[in-house]
C-alpha cells in the first residue's frame, strides 16, 4: 500500500502536500493563511480534497507547533475529524424535524502505519471536561443580530468553532431560518445548512459544529426539545454546547447570554430512559443537576480590537448604561410574574398526577394483602380438609398489575423554569432597588 | 460654435446620490475583520457582498455580509459569481427583508480593479455602495469609507465612474448594548453580571456629576472662562427632572419600593416551596 505523506514548505508558514492513499490522490493544504503566528497553535487546520468526491479533513483539536516535524504531522493527521458530504443528509427523518440537523462525522485513518497513534491520542485525551466556552465577539453580535430582529419569535442558528482541550472556542455562527412543518421546506433546511457549511468553509471559517445558539423568552428554555436537541448533537460530536440568549432582558442592559450542556449523570439517565424514582434517588439527581452552566470567556482578534478602540474613543456614558436606568421595569416584572404562575400551575398539575400515583398505590398494596390474607385463610382451611393449598400469587388478578409510575421529567423542568424566574424577579428587583434609592438621593440633593 | 446637446460631459444622477448617507451595523466591521484574518494566503484584500435595505430617508442601512472568494491579476478580476449566488440565496431564506446594497472590500480608498467590481454589483442592485475598510491600518489608523459610484459620460459613451465619497453613520448603538469592554479587548475571561454593570454605572454616574460640580465651582469663581452652550446644556438636563412636590415623590418611591420587596418575597417564598417540595417528594418515594 503506497502511502505517504509528501509536505513540502512553501513560503513562511504555508504548507501543501500532496498524499497517495491507496492510489487515490489528495491534495492537502494547511493553514489556510491564518495571518498571526500566535493564532496557528489554535486554527492549525489540515484541509484535504480531494478531486473525486468531496472530503473535507479538520484537524480540530491538535495543537500544533510549528517544530513538529513531519513524522508528527502524520499523526495528527490520523487524529483528525473527517466531514464526509458525498451523502447528503437524509431530510425526512422524524427526530429531527424540530430544529437540527447534524453533520455526520466520521474518522478515517489515511495511514496504517499512525493507527497505534491514534490509540495513544484516543487514550490520552479521555475526556478532559469542558470547563470554558470562549466565544468570539463577531460571534455574540451574530448571535444578538439574529435573535433580536426575530423577536418575539424563537430562532436558533449552529455554532462553528473548534474543541481545544477543555476549552470550547466558537469562532462563527450562521442563523438557520425559520422553519415551517413541511416536509419540502424541510429538505431544503438541510441543504441550506450543508450548502452554507460549504460556503464557510471555502473562506477558510471553522468548519466543526459545536452545538447551536437560540432566543428565549424571559428564560422559558427548559424543555423537552432542547434536551432531545442536545442529545441529538451529543451524538454526533464529542464536546456540545448550547448558546442561550434572551433579547427581552437585554432592553435593561444586561448581557443575557448563557452557555449550557446536560449534566453527564442526566445524559447517562436519559439515554437509558431511567426517569423512576428509584433511579432518580440512586444518582442523587436532582432538578438542579440537569443544566449545567458553562463560564463564557469572549475573546476577539487582534485587528477588531484595533478597529473598536479607534471607532469608539471612551464615552462617559453608552446606550447600555441608558438601559440600565431605566425605571420602568414593571412590564418585564409582570411578564415573568404571569409566566410564573402559569409554571407553578403546571407544577400543581404534575404534584396531582404523582400524588394520585402514590394513592392508588398504597390502594393497590392494601387490596394485594387483602387478598393474601383471604387465600391464607383458604389454604388453612383446605390443609384442614386434606387438600393441595392454591399458590400464594395470582398474576392474572389486575390487583397485581403494576402501576406505571408518571414520568418525572416535567416536573423537573417545570421546577427548573420556576427557579430561573425567580432568580431574574430576584435580579431585576435588586437593580430597581438600586435605581430608585439613586432617583430618591439625585431628587433630595 | 455649435455644441450639440449629445456631446455635454455628463454626470450621472448626482442630485439622488447628495442626500445618500451609509449607516453600518458593527456586525459588518467585525465580520469584514474576521474575513480578512482568514484570507487565503495569496490573497491581499478580500471584497464581499453587503447586505441591507435603504430607508426611507435615503440613508442605507448596511445590517449585514458575508465575503466572496476572488481573484485579482493585474488588470483582471475573477469573482466567484457563483458563490454569491448561493450565499445570496442562504441569507434572504433566513431574512428575505435584507436585499444586496453593495459590497465591501479592505484596503484603504478605491482600486483600479473597483471598478469592475462595482459594476458587476450596479447589475445586481442599482446604485450600490462601496465600503473600504482600511485593514492595513496604512494611515495611522482604520479609515471606513464609503462611496457611490457616478457614471460619467460623453453623450452615450460611458467614460467612467467616478468614485464618490458618500457620510458614513458608525455609532454603534447595538455594540454599545453589548459593552464595548467585552469588544475591545482581545480576551475578557468573564461576562459582567447584572450588579457589577450596576455597580460600574453608578461609579460612572458619580464622575460626571463631579466633574459637573467641578465645572459650574471654577466658572463661578472665575477659574474657568464660562461657555454658554455648556451652561445652557447644564440647565437642560438640570431642568429635566421632573417637579414633584416631596409627598407625592415620596408616595411614588415607596409605592414602587413595596412593590418590588413583594415581588421579592413572593419570589423567596416560591424558591422556599420547590425546595421543601423536593424534600416531601424523595422522602414519598421511600418505600
Amino acid at each position: 500500500m503506497g502511502s505517504h505523506v509528501n509536505i513540502m514548505e512553501s513560503h513562511g508558514n504555508i504548507m501543501e502536500s500532496v498524499m497517495e492513499v491507496m492510489g487515490t490522490s489528495w491534495n492537502v493544504s494547511l493553514g489556510h493563511g491564518i495571518m498571526e503566528r500566535k493564532s496557528w497553535q489554535h486554527h492549525g487546520k489540515l484541509h484535504v480534497k480531494s478531486w473525486g468526491t468531496s472530503w473535507n479533513v479538520n484537524l480540530g483539536h491538535g495543537i500544533m507547533k510549528e517544530s513538529h516535524t513531519v513524522k508528527s504531522w502524520k499523526g495528527y493527521f490520523t487524529h483528525s475529524l473527517v466531514e464526509n458530504l458525498s451523502p447528503p443528509l437524509n431530510p425526512k427523518r422524524k427526530e429531527e424535524k424540530r430544529r437540527v440537523r447534524v453533520d455526520k462525522f466520521l474518522i478515517i485513518m489515511a495511514n496504517t502505519m499512525a493507527r497505534s497513534f491514534l490509540q495513544a491520542v484516543a487514550t490520552e485525551e479521555v475526556a478532559t471536561p469542558l470547563r470554558v466556552v470562549q466565544i468570539e465577539g463577531l460571534v455574540i453580535l451574530k448571535i444578538i443580530k439574529h435573535c433580536k430582529e426575530f423577536s418575539p419569535a424563537l430562532v436558533t442558528g449552529q455554532l462553528l468553532g473548534l474543541d481545544v482541550g477543555s476549552v470550547l472556542e466558537v469562532t462563527n455562527c450562521f442563523p438557520f431560518p425559520i422553519q415551517e412543518e413541511d416536509e419540502e421546506i424541510e429538505a431544503d433546511g438541510a441543504n441550506y445548512q450543508l450548502e452554507m457549511m460549504r460556503c464557510l468553509r471555502e473562506v477558510n471559517v471553522d468548519n466543526n459544529t459545536v452545538g447551536w445558539y437560540q432566543s428565549t423568552m424571559l428564560g422559558c428554555f427548559q424543555t423537552v426539545e432542547l434536551i432531545e436537541t442536545f442529545m441529538n448533537y451529543q451524538e454526533n460530536i464529542r464536546r456540545c454546547v448550547c448558546i442561550i440568549y434572551d433579547p427581552s432582558r437585554s432592553n435593561q442592559g444586561a448581557l443575557a447570554l448563557k452557555a449550557l450542556k446536560l449534566s453527564d449523570s442526566f445524559m447517562d439517565l436519559y439515554r437509558n430512559n431511567n426517569f423512576t424514582g428509584e433511579k432518580l434517588r440512586e444518582k442523587n439527581l436532582s432538578w438542579v443537576d440537569i443544566f449545567e452552566e458553562i463560564p463564557i470567556k469572549v475573546s476577539n482578534s487582534a485587528l477588531i480590537s484595533a478597529f473598536m478602540t479607534e471607532l469608539e474613543p471612551d464615552t462617559p456614558v453608552t446606550q447600555g448604561d441608558y438601559d440600565r436606568l431605566q425605571l420602568s421595569t414593571n412590564p418585564f416584572l409582570e411578564r415573568n410574574m404571569e409566566f410564573l404562575i402559569e409554571c407553578m400551575d403546571d407544577l400543581s398539575m404534575e404534584q396531582q398526577k404523582f400524588q394520585f400515583y402514590y394513592r392508588s398505590q398504597s390502594r393497590q398494596q392494601a387490596q394485594q394483602q387483602a387478598w393474601l390474607q383471604k387465600r391464607r385463610d383458604e389454604n388453612k382451611a383446605r390443609k384442614a380438609a386434606g387438600e393441595e393449598p392454591l399458590p400464594e400469587e395470582d398474576p392474572a388478578n389486575p390487583i397485581f398489575k403494576p402501576i406505571p409510575e408518571p414520568p418525572r421529567l416535567e416536573s423537573f423542568l417545570i421546577t427548573n423554569r420556576i427557579a430561573n424566574y425567580c432568580n431574574q424577579i430576584n435580579g431585576v428587583t435588586g437593580q430597581s432597588f438600586n435605581r430608585l434609592y439613586l432617583t430618591k438621593a439625585l431628587h433630595d440633593n | 460654435m455649435a455644441v450639440s446637446e449629445r456631446t455635454v460631459l455628463q454626470f450621472g444622477p448626482s442630485s439622488a446620490t447628495a442626500s445618500l448617507t451609509a449607516k453600518v451595523n458593527p456586525l459588518v466591521i467585525f465580520n469584514i475583520c474576521d474575513c480578512f484574518v482568514r484570507r487565503p494566503d495569496q490573497a491581499e484584500r478580500v471584497i464581499g457582498t453587503l447586505l441591507g435595505s435603504v430607508l426611507p430617508d435615503g440613508t442605507v442601512d448596511i445590517r449585514n455580509s458575508y465575503v466572496v472568494p476572488h481573484n485579482e491579476f493585474s488588470d483582471q478580476v475573477a469573482l466567484d459569481i457563483e458563490y454569491h449566488h448561493t450565499m445570496l440565496k442562504s441569507h434572504l431564506k433566513v431574512n428575505p427583508q435584507e436585499a444586496i446594497v453593495g459590497w465591501f472590500s479592505t484596503g484603504l480608498g478605491v482600486t483600479g480593479g473597483s471598478a469592475l467590481i462595482h459594476e458587476f454589483y450596479s447589475r445586481e442592485v442599482s446604485n450600490p455602495v462601496h465600503l473600504t475598510v482600511d485593514t492595513s491600518f496604512g494611515s495611522g489608523e482604520g479609515t471606513i469609507k464609503a462611496y457611490v459610484s457616478v457614471n460619467l459620460s460623453l453623450g452615450d459613451r460611458p467614460l467612467a465612474a467616478q468614485f464618490q465619497e458618500i457620510p458614513v453613520d458608525l455609532r454603534m448603538i447595538e455594540a454599545e448594548r453589548v459593552g464595548f469592554d467585552i469588544l475591545k479587548t482581545t480576551a475578557v475571561d468573564k461576562l459582567p453580571s447584572d450588579m457589577e454593570g450596576m455597580e460600574v454605572l453608578m461609579e460612572r454616574l458619580l464622575c460626571l456629576i463631579n466633574d459637573v460640580y467641578k465645572y459650574v465651582d471654577d466658572v463661578v469663581e472665575g477659574r474657568v472662562a464660562p461657555d454658554n452652550c455648556i451652561g445652557i446644556l447644564i440647565s437642560e438636563s438640570v431642568a429635566s427632572l421632573p417637579k414633584l412636590s416631596p409627598p407625592v415623590f415620596d408616595k411614588l418611591i415607596n409605592d414602587n419600593l413595596q412593590d418590588q420587596l413583594l415581588l421579592v418575597y413572593l419570589s423567596s417564598i416560591t424558591r422556599t416551596q420547590l425546595s421543601l417540595a423536593e424534600k416531601l417528594n424523595t422522602a414519598a418515594q421511600l418505600p
